[in-house]
């Protein structure tokens, strides 16, 4: 037996419930909320929790959306796995509605919730799960009346994402390549791992029921063609596909056509093996110039060409929780001390390739240390940013063909974005660190071996 | 299609607790029952919100339900689902009302507009009434044969609740061979899904007593219905394509012929973009080719890269859920993910148990080529913040080196972690070398002279402590100070509050008098003083046993209590390959997570 759930809760932050909506009359909301909320209070930490946890004969499966738990209880042995995509697309379906899912949207529309709850699961299986398609069925909120009343679509309809009759004035599609990369350096400066994520993104605001056909420079595709592929063509690792693409056509001649759904969604996500080279560089130094004064100097180099620009540039150095007075001097952007994240911040608007800048922090230290030391903290220097109109991949949009039956002209829109993931360094680079190798000569700078990370 | 605006949203209910306002409402619901001003229906919908509000922050608002009953003659959808859901929750605990309801819900099962018929079909069948089954039968006949999809989706659904509420019922008016049809032959994909749902629950819980739905339930996985659904599964929702695919991965084809149609056919699936599809796919892969040894292996290859790519993409539960699965495939075959050991390298901001099956996955992945990187990963991870996961990291290091036969490298790195002057490290490094020198009697010099240094006033976790304390006794011929640190152990019996670390003292006291007995002497009267006072029985009798073996012949007590020692060539596993097997089969559901079996008589699992 495939197994089906047994109820679905929405919990508040501190695992109260909100909403639920019992599917199979077999499990009690008191009973779950109690386990709930002593699961979540035991460690005061949830994040540590098992997203699936058994209690008293019913498994709970539950993930977190801003502050609103979304659980499912069940007495039998379902599919976890898949509940948990489940779950996470019925957030999707609740961000389509109230533009974010939180405690505060939830009790502003209890009846959409109740409605959506129960269209996309009935006795605990699985229904529609297409906000598109769901916005067919859901009815409250008043003006959603002013449309003209349509009998709700027959899901004989082959195309299941989409409903007839869409029009738009002007025929548009956007499409963002949004390739997100990590890279994992560890102490000795050394890449451990890298990996490229990338989504192609579509907005579409087409009319009617468009073809459309996308042509990538994908190696597989150029050689069957008998292109040339010379330093254009790139190779993809396990593509994923919206399920309005159609599979088996690339299977057999890599053609990427489809019929989109109405607004937006991922057509594709695929994933890159290759080895990436750091974007960006970064060095740091950590003096001490006394007991309790300390200084450190971080350089950041971009390592990409100059004609593109990385923006929204964040460079987050772990810090002693007991540094004070801060003095900060940046040769570009502004830094700030975050005490409550222990951290220091460093912003830089807009970093141009090949270019190098250089970040001078003093902070002052107690002189007098706690007799237990607490555990050393190893936080990584974490970078985020973002490269527009560059991709780590090369990949490329070579065309974008859309074709109606009505012969209107639609404009395609494409766009390219590098984003950085999280990247991870483990480094010594922690004033905690410095302090406890006090055996050391104070005046001596302490280097530290060089670290990197990537857009 | 914009979502409802935010404007249109009402203000939130405030937390209104008296009676004062559920009679308000009933009166103002009333005034509204028999107008018929226009927009009318609009200050309905408000009154009708504030009902439903009350009613989910828990406020008794059962008072009003004939008054609900009342407003909703009207043909306004909206009006019309929020009185469903309202007497959907009250009727069960009231049967009298729900009586009232059973007409006007048997009303609209009638009605023109098909959202309103299967609404109000949904809303029927989930009233969970014993005594009322009787009025369900006609309207689920009627929407079984409805012309729209929607009213025959929710009544195929229906037909399972009425089975659920009286069987006899559901079997005597003939739904599951209607169901059966349906599923053969219903345009409608999402309604072949729902009949292939209820059919396999009807069919399974009617198989212990008929032999006619054990008959039906084996047909489910019989070529024409399999095929007939293969053939139709790019039509269905991607919910309905995993019900499928679990189906599908029960079908036993009869030759290989058949077992290559059906991958090639669903092998465009692996690159769904929704993970629960990708992971039933893999189930029908792998479950397909068991028999087959060489495919089977070309079958891991294939799905190495999609299995990858959900580990790294997606939420952290979703990791889990993967990973969880990755853990019982690389038992099966350790050398799928050998050369991909680094996409399981725990991030720094990853939940702890995202990090805690990913260092089960580095640890079975671990081999001849990957140990000294593994390895090195893991010790990074020792010093973390997060202490269980400093912990686990250790643990890990560990059963690697048991794992391997080049131990080298591993057993210098565990002597660093002893003298890393950290309790919980040194108290989780002190076990794993007491478990690595009953493998690997030659480590014991290098060992030893590190164990030697260390004070035993710094170790304070029991495990640990005994730890310790074993490989003083057991090693006290190389370790100069061990009758003087089991001395001082010895003169704080008293104030040790761990049973399992006085046991051990007792028998480590013992090994060392044999070695060193003119330095041990004493210590050993004392001990066997403190045991035969012990207040706990077992280091009470041990004590006792001790010290008639030893009255009775020295040399036969220490044949007994101090033997030459074979090494440990394997320790056991905690888990038999028979329920890693079965864990397998049930493969895509909850024993994956949990690592343990269903019972195949009842669902629940043993704990």
């Amino acid at each position: 037996m495939a197994g089906a759930v047994s109820a679905l809760f929405l919990l508040d932050i501190k695992g109260r419930v909100l909403v639920w909506r019992d599917y199979r009359g077999d499990v009690s909301a008191k009973q779950a909320e109690r386990f709930f909320t002593k699961l979540i209070e035991k460690d005061g930490d949830a994040q540590s929790q098992d997203p699936v946890v058994y209690d008293n004969g019913v498994s709970y499966l539950f993930i977190q959306h801003s502050n609103v738990y979304l659980m499912t209880a069940s007495r039998q042995n379902c599919n976890a796995a898949s509940l948990l995509f489940f779950l996470h697309r019925v957030v999707d379906v609740f961000k389509h509605y109230f533009e974010e899912l939180e405690e505060e949207s939830l009790r502003d529309n209890f009846v959409v919730v109740y409605e959506l709850l129960d269209e996309m699961m009935d006795f605990g299986y699985p229904q529609y799960t297409e906000a598109n398609i769901l916005s067919e069925f859901i009815k409250t909120d008043a003006y959603r009346m002013e449309v003209t009343q349509r009998p709700p679509m027959a899901v004989t309809n082959a195309v299941s994402w989409r409903s007839e009759g869409i029009q738009y004035k002007k025929n548009e599609v956007f499409l963002d390549v949004v390739e997100h990369v990590n890279i994992l350096v560890n102490s000795n400066g050394q890449i451990i791992r890298s990996d490229v994520v990338g989504a192609l993104k579509m907005r579409t605001y087409l009319s009617g029921m468009p073809e459309c056909k996308l042509g990538l420079n994908d190696r597989i595709l150029l050689e069957a063609q008998g292109r040339s592929t010379k330093g254009k063509a790139i190779d993809l690792d396990d593509i994923k596909f919206h399920q309005c693409v159609r599979l088996a056509r690339f299977e057999n001649d890599r053609t990427i056509s489809f019929i989109p759904p109405d607004g937006s969604f991922d057509l594709m996500t695929y994933r890159l093996n290759t080895q990436v080279k750091p974007l960006i560089w970064v060095e740091a130094q950590v003096e001490r110039h006394s007991r309790s004064r300390v200084e450190i100097l971080v350089k950041a180099r971009s390592q990409f060409k100059e004609r593109s620009t990385a923006t929204n540039v964040e460079i987050e150095l772990p810090v002693s929780s007991d540094a004070s007075n801060p003095d900060v001097r940046t040769s570009m952007g502004s830094a700030s001390y975050v005490p409550e994240d222990e951290a220091l911040i460093w912003k830089i608007r807009s970093f141009p390739g090949g270019k190098e800048y250089m970040l001078r922090a003093e902070f002052t230290l107690p002189s007098i240390t706690a007799e237990e030391a607490t555990p050393e903290r190893k936080a990584p220097i974490r970078v985020k940013f973002e490269i527009p109109y560059f991709t780590v991949s090369g990949i490329q949009v070579r065309y974008l063909k859309i074709i109606e039956k009505s012969g209107y002209h639609a404009l395609p829109w494409v766009r390219y974005i590098t984003m950085a993931g999280l990247e991870v360094i483990i480094e010594n680079l922690c004033l905690d660190f410095v302090r406890n190798s006090m055996f050391e000569d104070p005046y001596r700078p302490h280097a530290l071996a060089p670290f990197q990370f990537e857009s | 299609m914009a979502p409802p605006a935010q404007a249109h949203r009402s203000p939130s209910p405030s937390q209104p607790s008296g009676k004062g306002e559920v009679s308000d409402l009933k009166s103002q619901l009333r005034q509204l029952a028999g107008s018929r001003a226009p927009g009318i229906d609009d200050s309905k919908r408000e009154l009708f919100k504030k009902v439903i509000s009350y009613m989910t922050i828990g406020i008794d608002v059962s008072a009003v339900f004939g008054e609900m009953v009342m407003c909703s003659a009207t043909s306004d959808i909206v009006l019309k689902k929020m009185c469903y859901l309202y007497v959907g929750n009250y009727a069960k605990v009231n049967p009298d009302l729900a009586l009232l309801t059973i007409n006007f819900l048997q009303r609209d099962c009638k009605d023109e507009d098909p959202m309103i018929r299967g609404l109000a079909l949904r809303s029927l069948c989930s009233l969970r009434v014993a005594n009322l089954v009787e009025y369900l039968v006609g309207p689920l006949g009627l929407g079984l044969k409805d012309n729209n999809s929607y009213v025959r989706t929710v009544a195929v659904i229906g037909v399972l609740k009425l089975y659920h509420i009286s069987a006899p019922t559901c079997i005597d008016a003939d739904f599951p061979p209607t169901l059966k049809h349906l599923m053969l032959n219903d345009p409608d994909p999402q309604v072949v899904a729902n009949c292939l749902s209820a059919l396999q629950e009807i069919w399974s819980l009617e198989a212990s007593t008929s032999e006619e739905a054990s008959r039906e339930r084996e047909a489910l996985i019989s070529k024409p219905v399999i095929y007939y659904l293969l053939n139709r599964i790019k039509e269905f929702s991607e919910w309905a394509q995993c019900l499928v695919l679990e189906l599908v991965a029960k079908y036993v084809p009869l030759d290989s012929n058949e077992i290559f149609d059906i991958m090639n056919l669903l092998e465009d699936r692996l690159q769904h973009a929704n993970g629960a599809v990708v992971l039933s796919t893999i189930k029908v892969f792998l479950h397909l080719t068991l028999s087959m040894t060489d495919v089977h292996q070309q079958v891991y290859e294939r799905i190495k890269a999609p299995l990858l790519t959900l580990v790294s993409s997606g939420s952290p539960e979703q990791s889990y859920a993967v990973l969880s699965h990755l853990h019982i495939l690389v038992m099966r075959a350790p050398f799928i993910f050998a050369s991909d050991y680094k996409h399981f390298y725990c991030q720094y901001n990853e939940p702890s148990y995202v990090k805690k099956l990913k260092l089960e996955m580095l640890t079975a992945v671990a081999n001849e080529s990957n140990t000294y990187e593994i390895v090195t990963e893991l010790c990074e991870y020792a010093a973390n913040v997060d202490i269980p996961i400093a912990r686990e990291s250790i643990r890990a290091v560990g059963k690697i080196a048991l794992q391997q036969y080049d131990v080298n490298a591993i057993v210098d790195r565990l002597l660093q972690f002893l003298e890393m002057e950290k309790d919980y490290v040194t108290a989780e490094a002190l076990v794993l070398v007491k478990d690595l020198l009953r493998k690997y009697p030659q480590w014991s010099h290098d060992c030893i002279a590190v164990v030697g240094s260390i004070s035993s006033q710094n170790v304070q976790e029991p495990k640990a402590k005994a730890a310790l304390i074993w490989m003083l006794g057991e090693y006290s011929q190389d370790m100069q100070d061990a009758p003087y640190i089991l001395e001082s152990l010895t003169e704080n019996w008293e104030e040790e509050p761990s049973a399992e670390v006085r046991l051990h003292l007792l028998t480590a006291v013992m090994k060392c008098f044999f070695k060193r007995p003119p330095e041990t002497q004493k210590v050993l009267g004392a001990a066997l003083a403190a045991g035969l006072a012990d207040f706990h029985q077992d280091v009470h009798d041990r004590a006792l046993f001790y010290h008639r073996l030893l009255q009775y012949n020295v040399s036969v007590a220490e044949r007994v209590v101090n033997p030459p020692k074979q090494a440990v060539s394997v320790f056991a596993d905690t888990q038999s390959s028979e329920i890693k097997d079965r864990i397998f089969d049930e493969f895509n559901s909850l024993s994956v997570v949990y690592q343990k079996v269903t019972t195949m008589s009842k669902i629940g699992f043993h704990h």
